[in-house]
Protein backbone atom coordinates (compact mmCIF):
# COMPACT_ATOMS: atom_id res chain seq x y z
CA UNK A 1 0.00 0.00 0.00
CA UNK A 2 1.21 3.53 -0.91
CA UNK A 3 0.79 6.48 1.24
CA UNK A 4 -2.14 7.85 -0.12
CA UNK A 5 -3.62 4.13 0.42
CA UNK A 6 -3.02 4.12 3.73
CA UNK A 7 -3.97 7.42 4.21
CA UNK A 8 -7.16 6.83 2.94
CA UNK A 9 -7.53 3.54 5.10
CA UNK A 10 -6.84 5.29 8.26
CA UNK A 11 -8.97 8.21 7.59
CA UNK A 12 -12.28 5.80 6.99
CA UNK A 13 -11.05 4.23 9.61
CA UNK A 14 -11.54 7.62 11.88
CA UNK A 15 -14.64 8.47 10.20
CA UNK A 16 -16.41 5.01 11.30
CA UNK A 17 -14.93 5.37 14.59
CA UNK A 18 -16.73 8.89 14.86
CA UNK A 19 -19.94 7.51 13.61
CA UNK A 20 -19.93 4.56 15.63
CA UNK A 21 -20.27 7.22 18.67
CA UNK A 22 -16.47 8.00 19.56
CA UNK A 23 -16.24 11.56 19.74
CA UNK A 24 -12.38 11.94 20.34
CA UNK A 25 -11.61 10.51 16.51
CA UNK A 26 -12.98 13.90 15.79
CA UNK A 27 -10.01 15.34 17.70
CA UNK A 28 -7.79 12.53 15.23
CA UNK A 29 -8.95 13.99 12.47
CA UNK A 30 -9.10 17.73 13.30
CA UNK A 31 -5.55 16.95 14.55
CA UNK A 32 -4.18 15.06 11.52
CA UNK A 33 -5.29 17.48 9.30
CA UNK A 34 -5.42 21.09 11.09
CA UNK A 35 -2.06 22.00 9.56
CA UNK A 36 -2.95 20.93 5.93
CA UNK A 37 -6.13 23.49 6.04
CA UNK A 38 -4.21 26.22 7.65
CA UNK A 39 -1.62 26.41 5.34
CA UNK A 40 -3.94 25.98 2.31
CA UNK A 41 -6.50 28.47 4.02
CA UNK A 42 -2.98 30.62 4.37
CA UNK A 43 -2.28 30.41 0.36
CA UNK A 44 -5.94 31.61 -0.58
CA UNK A 45 -6.27 34.18 1.78
CA UNK A 46 -2.60 35.70 2.59
CA UNK A 47 -3.70 36.50 6.06
CA UNK A 48 -3.09 34.68 9.23
CA UNK A 49 -6.85 35.36 11.51
CA UNK A 50 -8.74 34.93 8.03
CA UNK A 51 -7.07 31.43 7.48
CA UNK A 52 -7.37 30.13 11.36
CA UNK A 53 -11.02 31.43 10.74
CA UNK A 54 -11.61 29.73 7.54
CA UNK A 55 -9.72 26.42 9.37
CA UNK A 56 -12.29 26.21 11.94
CA UNK A 57 -15.22 26.61 9.86
CA UNK A 58 -13.84 24.24 7.31
CA UNK A 59 -13.86 21.45 10.46
CA UNK A 60 -17.05 22.40 11.83
CA UNK A 61 -18.56 22.06 8.03
CA UNK A 62 -16.80 18.63 7.41
CA UNK A 63 -18.62 17.25 10.94
CA UNK A 64 -21.63 18.51 10.33
CA UNK A 65 -21.97 16.91 6.80
CA UNK A 66 -19.83 14.11 7.40
CA UNK A 67 -22.68 11.39 6.89
CA UNK A 68 -23.26 13.16 3.56
CA UNK A 69 -19.47 11.95 3.14
CA UNK A 70 -19.86 9.53 0.32
CA UNK A 71 -16.70 6.94 -0.08
CA UNK A 72 -16.21 7.08 -3.54
CA UNK A 73 -14.03 9.73 -3.47
CA UNK A 74 -11.04 10.20 -0.61
CA UNK A 75 -11.48 12.06 2.76
CA UNK A 76 -8.99 14.61 2.18
CA UNK A 77 -10.12 15.21 -1.40
CA UNK A 78 -13.64 15.82 0.28
CA UNK A 79 -11.79 18.25 3.16
CA UNK A 80 -10.29 20.13 0.20
CA UNK A 81 -12.97 20.72 -1.62
CA UNK A 82 -15.02 21.88 1.48
CA UNK A 83 -12.08 24.28 2.76
CA UNK A 84 -11.68 25.68 -0.88
CA UNK A 85 -15.28 26.54 -0.57
CA UNK A 86 -14.82 27.86 2.66
CA UNK A 87 -11.92 30.17 1.52
CA UNK A 88 -13.54 31.35 -1.81
CA UNK A 89 -16.77 32.80 0.38
CA UNK A 90 -14.38 34.10 3.49
CA UNK A 91 -12.82 35.94 0.26
CA UNK A 92 -15.64 36.74 -1.59
CA UNK A 93 -17.59 38.45 1.65
CA UNK A 94 -14.41 40.51 3.03
CA UNK A 95 -14.30 41.88 -0.70
CA UNK A 96 -10.64 42.67 -1.99
CA UNK A 97 -9.01 44.85 0.78
CA UNK A 98 -5.78 43.36 1.49
CA UNK A 99 -5.36 43.52 -2.63
CA UNK A 100 -4.84 46.91 -2.60
CA UNK A 101 -2.02 46.78 0.14
CA UNK A 102 0.04 44.26 -1.52
CA UNK A 103 -0.35 46.20 -4.78
CA UNK A 104 1.04 49.24 -2.92
CA UNK A 105 3.95 46.79 -2.02
CA UNK A 106 4.51 46.13 -4.89
CA UNK A 107 4.10 49.72 -6.92
CA UNK A 108 6.31 51.18 -4.29
CA UNK A 109 9.35 48.95 -4.83
CA UNK A 110 10.03 50.14 -8.41
CA UNK A 111 7.94 46.68 -9.70
CA UNK A 112 11.49 44.85 -10.17
CA UNK A 113 10.67 41.58 -8.57
CA UNK A 114 14.53 39.96 -8.53
CA UNK A 115 15.18 43.18 -6.72
CA UNK A 116 12.74 42.72 -3.70
CA UNK A 117 13.51 41.70 -0.49
CA UNK A 118 12.69 37.88 0.34
CA UNK A 119 9.42 38.88 2.84
CA UNK A 120 8.21 41.31 -0.33
CA UNK A 121 9.09 39.10 -2.84
CA UNK A 122 6.63 36.84 -0.89
CA UNK A 123 4.12 39.31 -0.27
CA UNK A 124 4.54 40.14 -3.76
CA UNK A 125 3.63 36.70 -5.41
CA UNK A 126 0.80 35.75 -3.12
CA UNK A 127 -0.91 39.17 -4.42
CA UNK A 128 -0.62 38.19 -7.86
CA UNK A 129 -2.01 34.78 -7.21
CA UNK A 130 -4.93 36.70 -5.02
CA UNK A 131 -6.04 38.11 -8.35
CA UNK A 132 -6.40 35.49 -10.50
CA UNK A 133 -10.21 34.02 -10.87
CA UNK A 134 -11.47 32.16 -8.76
CA UNK A 135 -10.83 28.25 -10.22
CA UNK A 136 -7.44 29.71 -11.56
CA UNK A 137 -6.80 30.58 -8.38
CA UNK A 138 -7.88 27.22 -6.86
CA UNK A 139 -6.59 25.35 -9.35
CA UNK A 140 -2.72 26.72 -9.11
CA UNK A 141 -2.93 26.57 -5.48
CA UNK A 142 -3.77 22.80 -5.45
CA UNK A 143 -1.75 21.92 -7.78
CA UNK A 144 1.52 24.03 -7.06
CA UNK A 145 1.32 23.36 -3.09
CA UNK A 146 -1.36 20.07 -2.23
CA UNK A 147 0.66 17.79 -3.85
CA UNK A 148 -2.66 16.67 -5.52
CA UNK A 149 -2.58 15.01 -9.22
CA UNK A 150 -4.67 15.97 -11.88
CA UNK A 151 -7.45 13.82 -10.92
CA UNK A 152 -7.36 14.48 -7.11
CA UNK A 153 -7.73 18.15 -7.91
CA UNK A 154 -10.70 17.45 -10.35
CA UNK A 155 -12.25 15.67 -7.66
CA UNK A 156 -11.76 18.43 -5.26
CA UNK A 157 -13.31 20.92 -8.07
CA UNK A 158 -15.64 18.66 -8.94
CA UNK A 159 -14.87 18.92 -12.66
CA UNK A 160 -12.91 17.28 -15.71
CA UNK A 161 -8.97 16.91 -15.57
CA UNK A 162 -8.91 18.85 -19.07
CA UNK A 163 -11.09 21.70 -17.33
CA UNK A 164 -8.09 21.90 -14.18
CA UNK A 165 -5.32 21.40 -17.04
CA UNK A 166 -6.93 24.18 -18.52
CA UNK A 167 -7.54 26.90 -15.56
CA UNK A 168 -4.52 25.94 -14.34
CA UNK A 169 -2.75 26.35 -17.47
CA UNK A 170 -4.47 30.16 -17.84
CA UNK A 171 -3.32 30.67 -14.11
CA UNK A 172 0.00 30.14 -14.65
CA UNK A 173 0.38 32.00 -17.22
CA UNK A 174 -1.30 35.01 -15.84
CA UNK A 175 0.80 34.76 -12.79
CA UNK A 176 4.07 34.81 -15.54
CA UNK A 177 2.40 37.79 -16.93
CA UNK A 178 2.31 40.15 -13.87
CA UNK A 179 5.07 39.13 -12.46
CA UNK A 180 7.18 39.23 -16.23
CA UNK A 181 5.55 42.81 -16.35
CA UNK A 182 6.61 44.30 -13.12
CA UNK A 183 9.88 42.73 -13.40
CA UNK A 184 10.69 44.07 -17.06
CA UNK A 185 9.21 47.49 -16.13
CA UNK A 186 11.34 49.73 -13.40
CA UNK A 187 10.23 52.84 -15.04
CA UNK A 188 6.28 52.60 -14.13
CA UNK A 189 6.45 53.23 -10.85
CA UNK A 190 3.37 53.82 -9.19
CA UNK A 191 1.43 52.02 -12.03
CA UNK A 192 0.71 48.98 -10.03
CA UNK A 193 0.85 45.36 -11.44
CA UNK B 1 10.67 5.21 -22.35
CA UNK B 2 11.98 9.22 -21.35
CA UNK B 3 9.00 11.22 -20.42
CA UNK B 4 7.29 13.72 -22.72
CA UNK B 5 6.99 17.33 -22.47
CA UNK B 6 2.83 17.10 -21.82
CA UNK B 7 3.75 14.29 -19.28
CA UNK B 8 6.11 16.39 -17.42
CA UNK B 9 4.35 19.69 -17.74
CA UNK B 10 1.21 17.55 -15.87
CA UNK B 11 3.59 16.14 -13.03
CA UNK B 12 5.96 19.20 -12.51
CA UNK B 13 3.89 20.65 -9.62
CA UNK B 14 4.35 17.38 -7.94
CA UNK B 15 7.84 17.28 -8.77
CA UNK B 16 8.76 20.45 -7.49
CA UNK B 17 6.56 20.71 -4.36
CA UNK B 18 7.91 17.35 -3.15
CA UNK B 19 11.50 18.58 -4.54
CA UNK B 20 11.64 14.82 -5.86
CA UNK B 21 12.62 15.91 -9.55
CA UNK B 22 13.98 12.72 -11.62
CA UNK B 23 17.14 12.90 -13.75
CA UNK B 24 15.66 12.82 -16.91
CA UNK B 25 13.03 15.62 -15.81
CA UNK B 26 16.11 17.27 -14.76
CA UNK B 27 17.44 16.88 -18.46
CA UNK B 28 14.46 18.32 -19.70
CA UNK B 29 14.05 20.86 -17.98
CA UNK B 30 17.10 22.48 -19.28
CA UNK B 31 16.57 22.01 -22.89
CA UNK B 32 12.81 23.17 -22.48
CA UNK B 33 12.26 26.75 -21.96
CA UNK B 34 8.20 26.54 -21.51
CA UNK B 35 8.90 23.65 -18.41
CA UNK B 36 12.09 25.56 -16.52
CA UNK B 37 9.79 28.98 -16.78
CA UNK B 38 6.99 26.77 -15.51
CA UNK B 39 9.53 25.30 -13.29
CA UNK B 40 10.50 28.36 -11.55
CA UNK B 41 7.61 29.94 -10.97
CA UNK B 42 6.15 27.09 -8.65
CA UNK B 43 9.65 27.10 -7.07
CA UNK B 44 8.80 30.78 -6.54
CA UNK B 45 5.15 29.67 -5.39
CA UNK B 46 6.70 27.07 -3.06
CA UNK B 47 9.04 29.51 -1.58
CA UNK B 48 6.03 31.78 0.04
CA UNK B 49 6.01 30.76 3.74
CA UNK B 50 2.97 30.24 5.80
CA UNK B 51 3.60 32.02 9.44
CA UNK B 52 2.61 30.18 12.61
CA UNK B 53 -0.86 30.70 13.65
CA UNK B 54 0.23 31.32 17.36
CA UNK B 55 -1.75 31.33 20.21
CA UNK B 56 -1.82 27.92 20.66
CA UNK B 57 -4.30 27.65 17.38
CA UNK B 58 -3.33 24.04 16.66
CA UNK B 59 -3.15 22.87 20.28
CA UNK B 60 -6.82 24.05 21.11
CA UNK B 61 -8.58 23.69 18.16
CA UNK B 62 -8.94 19.65 17.98
CA UNK B 63 -10.85 19.96 21.57
CA UNK B 64 -12.92 23.18 20.01
CA UNK B 65 -14.01 21.62 17.30
CA UNK B 66 -15.23 18.37 19.38
CA UNK B 67 -16.80 20.12 21.69
CA UNK B 68 -18.47 21.95 19.11
CA UNK B 69 -19.62 19.07 17.08
CA UNK B 70 -20.52 17.23 20.47
CA UNK B 71 -22.79 20.99 21.11
CA UNK B 72 -24.24 20.42 17.55
CA UNK B 73 -25.26 16.72 18.33
CA UNK B 74 -27.30 17.70 21.79
CA UNK B 75 -28.90 20.26 19.45
CA UNK B 76 -30.19 17.73 17.41
CA UNK B 77 -31.88 15.81 19.76
CA UNK B 78 -33.27 18.77 22.04
CA UNK B 79 -33.79 20.92 18.34
CA UNK B 80 -37.76 20.49 19.47
CA UNK B 81 -37.65 21.42 23.09
CA UNK B 82 -38.46 24.64 22.97
CA UNK B 83 -41.53 23.84 20.59
CA UNK B 84 -43.20 21.45 23.37
CA UNK B 85 -42.17 23.87 25.95
CA UNK B 86 -44.08 26.62 24.40
CA UNK B 87 -47.11 24.18 24.05
CA UNK B 88 -46.90 22.66 27.39
CA UNK B 89 -46.51 26.52 28.91
CA UNK B 90 -49.81 27.84 27.00
CA UNK B 91 -51.68 25.05 28.26
CA UNK B 92 -50.46 25.47 31.72
CA UNK B 93 -51.27 29.51 31.59
CA UNK B 94 -54.86 28.64 30.01
CA UNK B 95 -55.63 26.18 33.14
CA UNK B 96 -54.29 28.41 35.72
CA UNK B 97 -55.97 30.89 34.43
CA UNK B 98 -58.90 29.46 34.17
CA UNK B 99 -59.11 28.00 38.01
CA UNK B 100 -57.71 31.35 39.61
CA UNK B 101 -60.11 33.82 37.88
CA UNK B 102 -62.58 35.07 40.42
CA UNK B 103 -66.62 34.59 38.26
CA UNK B 104 -67.13 37.52 36.62
CA UNK B 105 -69.38 40.06 38.12
CA UNK B 106 -72.89 40.73 36.47
CA UNK B 107 -71.52 43.98 35.03
CA UNK B 108 -69.26 42.25 33.33
CA UNK B 109 -71.23 39.36 32.28
CA UNK B 110 -73.12 42.35 30.15
CA UNK B 111 -70.10 44.06 29.09
CA UNK B 112 -68.19 41.12 28.48
CA UNK B 113 -68.85 39.90 24.76
CA UNK B 114 -67.36 36.62 25.82
CA UNK B 115 -70.00 36.43 29.15
CA UNK B 116 -72.19 35.21 26.82
CA UNK B 117 -71.38 31.39 27.19
CA UNK B 118 -72.01 31.32 31.17
CA UNK B 119 -74.92 33.73 30.98
CA UNK B 120 -77.00 31.58 33.05
CA UNK B 121 -80.91 31.97 32.10
CA UNK B 122 -82.31 29.20 34.26
CA UNK B 123 -83.73 31.54 37.07
CA UNK B 124 -85.40 33.63 34.97
CA UNK B 125 -89.64 33.66 34.20
CA UNK B 126 -91.55 34.24 31.35
CA UNK B 127 -92.36 37.48 33.47
CA UNK B 128 -88.66 38.52 33.64
CA UNK B 129 -88.50 38.60 29.51
CA UNK B 130 -89.73 42.10 28.46
CA UNK B 131 -92.50 42.08 25.98
CA UNK B 132 -91.11 42.59 22.31
CA UNK B 133 -93.95 45.22 20.82
CA UNK B 134 -93.34 46.85 17.52
CA UNK B 135 -95.52 49.35 16.49
CA UNK B 136 -96.10 49.60 12.89
CA UNK B 137 -99.01 51.67 11.50
CA UNK B 138 -101.37 49.69 8.73
CA UNK B 139 -100.35 51.98 5.75
CA UNK B 140 -96.54 51.26 6.48
CA UNK B 141 -96.58 47.74 6.29
CA UNK B 142 -96.49 47.13 2.39
CA UNK B 143 -93.01 47.44 0.30
CA UNK B 144 -90.71 48.64 2.60
CA UNK B 145 -87.49 47.21 3.17
CA UNK B 146 -88.02 46.45 6.59
CA UNK B 147 -91.34 44.42 5.62
CA UNK B 148 -91.18 40.67 4.70
CA UNK B 149 -93.10 39.19 2.04
CA UNK B 150 -95.29 36.85 4.60
CA UNK B 151 -96.29 40.10 6.20
CA UNK B 152 -97.70 41.79 2.77
CA UNK B 153 -99.22 38.20 2.31
CA UNK B 154 -100.78 38.39 5.93
CA UNK B 155 -102.46 42.09 5.16
CA UNK B 156 -104.29 40.71 2.41
CA UNK B 157 -108.04 40.38 2.52
CA UNK B 158 -109.97 37.06 1.66
CA UNK B 159 -111.13 38.14 -1.44
CA UNK B 160 -107.61 39.51 -2.21
CA UNK B 161 -106.03 36.17 -1.39
CA UNK B 162 -108.85 34.56 -3.52
CA UNK B 163 -107.83 36.35 -7.01
CA UNK B 164 -104.60 36.10 -6.39
CA UNK B 165 -105.12 32.14 -6.36
CA UNK B 166 -106.78 32.67 -9.39
CA UNK B 167 -104.12 34.42 -10.65
CA UNK B 168 -101.32 32.07 -10.16
CA UNK B 169 -103.27 29.01 -11.41
CA UNK B 170 -103.64 30.72 -14.43
CA UNK B 171 -100.25 31.74 -14.84
CA UNK B 172 -99.31 27.75 -14.24
CA UNK B 173 -101.45 27.00 -17.17
CA UNK B 174 -100.13 29.03 -19.27
CA UNK B 175 -96.69 28.50 -18.44
CA UNK B 176 -95.51 31.44 -16.28
CA UNK B 177 -97.53 33.95 -18.50
CA UNK B 178 -100.36 36.20 -16.24
ZN1 LIG C 1 8.76 20.88 -21.73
Amino acid sequence: MDVKQTRYAEDLRLIEKYLGGDEYAVEELVMKYQRKVYSLAYRMTGDIEDSKDVTQKTFLQVFANIRGFRKKSSFYTWLYRIAMNTCLNHLKKKGNDTLELNESIAGSNGNALPALIKEERSSFIRGSLKKLPDRQKTAVTLRAYEELSLKETAEVMKCSEGAVKAHYHNGMKRLKEILSASADSPGRKGEGI
Amino acid sequence: MRPGHEEIKDKLPEYISTGNIPDDVKEHLRSCDKCSQEAFLLQELNKVQVPEPGGLFFETLPQKVRASVRQKKKGFLFRFVPVFTLIALVVVTGYIYHTITPPLTEEELFTDPFAIQVFDLSGLSEDDIPPISVDIADDEIYLTEETSLYREFASLSSEEMEDLYEALEIKNRNGGVL
